[in-house]
């Protein structure tokens, strides 16, 4: 084993960056009481403009960095005012949900071409940087990025803990933060503090952005922003979110740890493995102050999407029940028809395969409908099991297993990986339990989708259709006939005694346990259950691609499917189709051929932002609202029974507010 | 795994008085005759044996020894923070004690989980009634039958246990109709007025039957008027369930009109046991609760007679 004065060294000076980024992640938690998975992209759009300005502006390094960490302090601080605040008092678990989406939105300086250096620039000057020196102390070679992290972040977070010790602002961010009431009462701003909070999260992201790139060998996009979280929460945990010093000096340690690991094992990634292993350590270990923390806050929540039940006379109505029947056979009609339809070219097979990966994206919507809708679990690591499943399934097929068995087998495959990954639910709940599949997701892009005895090919794994499966479309209505069938599934298990067991410990796990029902039995069959569909949506992802890589499972689209499952609304099985229809589907018929990214990081973060702050009950709620002023009129028509309590759709409110026009009297 | 052995044979044993409620044609399970009523259980319902629980530095309980005999309502008095609600978390299993047993039916349930507690006939009603917001009152009263018949969670998912489902459902339309809850039986419970929701909870409670309720400030945030129609229920109900009652109430008259026996306590320690009579005129009761002079329990008992 190699431990050298060289090693630890580097990984020190790399640690630093994570403590910055911890730090600003714990006052952030600590006023707030959420984890912002924003933090690490909040500064990215300074970074973005250093490049610029040096690169392609010419403008001295000087001049151009204060303006760059103006833009991210800016960006801080207009998130916070104009979500963060709208969203104070709402559950702990919805405030972080917006900020998935938040960095998700935070991504698009990166891929707005106008705003970004050359690339071909920076390759070969590198990211500007004020001063070029190196510094050879024996083995040790340290070069002018390292220098700059050395100089700037000990002195950055000096002044940091000067300013919160000493000077009145400092004290009145602490105060507001062990004692919002009290401090409220010694006439302290709470909001106001809550701006500055963000504001010096900003500075820090910031700061961490512009001295993190030069050390980024490739500006790829996805995973980076998330392997850096990872590694500052892994040091926020083992602080308990809490202690400011402790955080900072473990974030130095994971570097160092992350350095000697490398150091001795540089062929493989085996240091996702070490970070994901101090990651769960951290959780594990302070469990029981991170959950006490967060009891009082909501460990599970109701995102409430799902449909207030009719009253039963209404229910049974032909009318009502023929409304219902009408339009299920409709819209599956319509989509089963769809690729055979010469409308906006959806008959090419280039449209017909981007329509089979809306099928994968509804499965993992009914998937996280069950998770996050009915569980309460939220699960940052969905689409890692979707990867799961199209590892799964080429290995299967190799073993020559045939096409029909291979889906029942890489559910099960699903359903073991979940349940490993919800096991720490038995300890830990709400955000938490978030971060933990968050860890997985790193774990399984940075290190499991790349070992060759899992995945076989490193160049990539291929997949050959069987004869059935031979045309585009065949594996569009392999994908259309499996979200049919859990849709049918997931609707059944909803009216089990298992299906509301699993709402029962969601509302209210205490009452549910006097009840004798398991919290923790409910909780891992959820896992279990969304494992299997998002296995078996991996199977259906794989024969629509045939060639994919581990890179296709990045942790962001698995932020991108909260997103998606938010935008349709969450715990409603219309609701999870329509989010995957709306953010995938839609887009199709207006696109070429391919999906742009940024399009997507658009349409996900600012209309699941939109979603939170507007419609809670996301797009199903619309369509809850339109089922309810119908069966109200098929009711009055009927035989006059009272309409069941009718609301104003929010969107129409908001449109007349918008438009400046008082309101309909109901 | 202990506890999983315990679980059938106790489910089994104490199946009886909601099964009677629901008075379907439905197969029974086959109960073994061990016991006809729960008065004439033969094991105490409870007993807490040297009892300590520590919160960091702090004696939150310290060596507490309590009986709830059968058919018996206990008070349990004292000021805030002396250590009743942190004992009856340790008797409903959500604090595990640092020393001391409990016994509930003379089974030895220290170290069992909550969820094992209610085969064995415990059942409780928290502070909020806050219940399940999300489950329409049909499935609240579903989820609370859940000790009588357990489903267990894969049978569920697979739609085995058909036959327990549908008892279990006519059950509840009975319980339903009883309680007067028919117009509300589709709406979410998170929907319902507080009032509703209380009423609920005591079908919840009519539904679960226990053998020994814990009842942890029933009047907690309901008016006046309402608390005092609650002695009479609470009567009404042991009468029906024929249980034993563990109560925490701050309302003097009304703990001291119910109970057989009192319990007061104070920093974690019972300072005096007794009849209400008893406890009410205990020197040291007087001085740390009830206050330090005869005036407070007169005002008190004035305050009770002008109801």
């Amino acid at each position: 084993m190699r431990i050298g004065f060289d090693v630890i060294t580097l990984g020190a000076i790399h640690g630093l960056l994570y403590g910055a980024l911890a730090i600003g992640l714990v006052l952030i938690y600590r006023a707030q009481r959420f984890v912002n998975f924003a933090h690490a992209n909040l500064g990215l759009i300074s970074s973005v403009l250093l490049g610029k300005l040096v690169i392609d502006e010419h403008v001295p390094y000087g001049v151009a960095l204060p303006a760059a960490l103006a833009a991210g302090v800016a960006v801080a601080g207009l998130v916070e005012l104009t979500v963060i605040r709208r969203l104070f008092t709402a559950p702990r678990l919805v405030l972080m949900v917006a900020s998935i989406f938040l960095a998700q939105l935070l991504l698009i300086p990166r891929l707005v071409g106008a705003i970004n250096a050359d690339r071909q620039k920076i390759v070969l000057q590198g990211f500007p940087v004020p001063f070029h020196a190196t510094v050879h102390i024996g083995n040790l070679v340290v070069d002018s990025s390292d220098l700059l992290i050395v100089l700037v972040v000990p002195a950055l977070v000096a002044a940091l803990a000067a300013f919160l010790r000493f000077s009145a602002y400092g004290q009145a961010i602490r105060a507001a933060a062990e004692n919002p009431e009290a401090a409220r009462l010694a006439g302290i701003s709470v909001k106001r503090m809550s701006t500055l909070v963000w504001l010096i999260a900003g500075l820090l992201s910031a700061v961490t952005a512009v001295l993190h790139a030069p050390s980024e060998s490739t500006f790829v996009l996805g995973g980076t922003g998330a392997s850096l979280l990872v590694r500052a929460l892994g040091a926020g945990l083992i602080a308990k979110m809490t202690n400011l010093p402790v955080a900072f000096a473990a974030g130095v340690g994971i570097g160092v740890v992350e350095a000697i690991t490398f150091a001795n094992q540089p062929a493989g990634s085996t240091v996702e493995v070490v970070v994901f292993a101090v990651v769960m350590i951290g959780l594990l270990w302070r469990s029981r102050e991170l959950s006490r923390a967060t009891r009082d806050a909501g460990a599970a929540v109701n995102f409430g999407a799902e449909p207030r039940p009719l009253p039963r006379r209404v229910a049974a109505l032909p009318q009502v029940r023929q409304l219902t029947a009408v339009t299920v056979v409709a819209a599956t009609v319509l989509a089963a028809a769809a690729p055979l339809l010469p409308f906006a070219g959806l008959d090419t097979s280039a449209k017909t395969f981007l329509m089979t990966l809306v099928t994968v994206y509804a499965m993992v919507g009914l998937s996280l409908c069950l998770l996050t809708g009915w569980g309460g679990q939220v699960s940052l690591g969905q689409f890692a099991l979707v990867g799961v499943g199209s590892f799964a399934a080429a290995r299967l097929a190799a073993q020559g297993l045939p096409f029909w068995a291979i889906l029942p087998v890489a559910g099960l495959i699903g359903v073991a990986v979940a349940v490993l990954v919800g096991l720490p639910a038995v300890r830990i709940q709400g955000l938490f339990l978030a971060v933990a599949t968050m860890a997985f997701a790193v774990l399984a892009y940075g290190y499991l989708f790349q070992q060759p005895a899992l995945v076989g090919n490193a160049s990539g794994e291929f997949l050959s259709r069987p004869t059935v499966l031979h045309s585009e479309r065949a594996v569009y209505w392999l994908g259309l006939g499996l979200v049919v069938l859990f849709a049918v599934l997931i609707r059944n298990f909803r009216s089990t005694a298992a299906g509301r067991m699993l709402v029962a410990v969601r509302d209210n796990d205490r009452a549910a346990r006097s009840a004798g029902i398991s919290a923790t039995g409910a909780r891992l069959l959820a896992f279990a259950l969304s494992g299997f569909i998002a296995a078996c949506a991996g199977v259906v992802y794989a024969y629509a691609q045939q060639r994919y890589l581990s890179t296709n499972f990045d942790p962001d689209t698995s932020f991108t499917m909260v997103t998606m499952a938010v935008i349709g609304g969450l715990g409603s099985i219309p609701g999870a189709l329509l989010g995957a229809v709306v953010v995938f589907g839609i887009p199709i018929l207006f696109r070429g051929s391919e999906a742009s990214q940024l399009i997507q990081f658009l349409v996900g973060g600012a209309g699941g932002l939109f979603v939170l702050l507007f419609l809670p009950r996301g797009a199903a709620g619309l369509l809850y609202d339109a089922r309810d002023a119908l069966v109200a009129r098929i009711v009055r028509r009927v035989d006059g029974l009272p309409a069941p309590p009718r609301i104003v759709p929010p969107l129409r409110k908001l449109w007349h507010v918008a438009l400046g026009r008082p309101e309909p009297v109901q | 795994m202990s506890p999983r052995t315990a679980r059938r044979p106790a489910a089994e044993a104490v199946i009886e008085p909601a099964t009677e409620a629901a008075a379907d044609p439905a197969p029974q399970p086959p109960a073994e005759p061990v016991v006809e009523t729960p008065v004439e259980l033969p094991e105490r319902p409870l007993s807490v044996e040297g009892l300590t629980v520590t919160f960091g530095g702090v004696r939150a309980v310290d060596d507490v020894w309590l009986t709830v005999e059968p058919g018996e309502t206990v008070g349990l008095i004292g000021a805030n923070g002396a250590g009743k609600t942190t004992l009856m978390d340790c008797v409903s299993g959500y604090v595990t004690p640092q020393r001391g047993a409990i016994r509930l039916f003379g089974e030895d349930v220290t170290h069992h989980a909550p969820e094992l507690r209610p085969y064995l006939g415990l059942g409780r009603s928290f502070q909020d009634a806050r219940l399940y917001p999300g489950l329409t009152v049909t499935e609240t009263l579903l989820v609370a039958l859940e000790r009588h018949a357990p489903t267990g969670l894969f049978a569920g998912l697979l739609g085995l246990g058909g036959t327990t489902e549908r008892v279990k459902r006519a059950a509840v339309e009975e319980l339903v109709g009883m309680t007067g809850l028919g117009d509300y039986a589709d709406s979410l419970t998170g929907e319902l007025s507080t009032g509703t929701r209380r009423v609920v909870d005591i079908a919840c409670i009519l539904a679960q039957a226990p053998s020994l309720l814990l009842l942890d400030e029933p009047t907690a945030g309901i008016a006046q008027r309402e608390t005092e129609a609650f002695g009479p229920l609470l009567r009404r109900l042991k009468e029906q369930l024929g249980c034993a009652i563990l109560l925490i109430e701050h309302d003097m008259p009304l703990i001291m009109s119910l109970s057989d026996r009192v319990y007061a306590m104070e920093s974690g320690r019972v300072i005096a046991e007794g009849t209400p009579a008893e406890v009410k005129s205990d020197p040291r009761v007087v001085a740390s609760y009830l206050g330090s002079t005869e005036e407070a329990i007169n005002r008190s008992t004035h305050a009770g007679a002008a109801r």
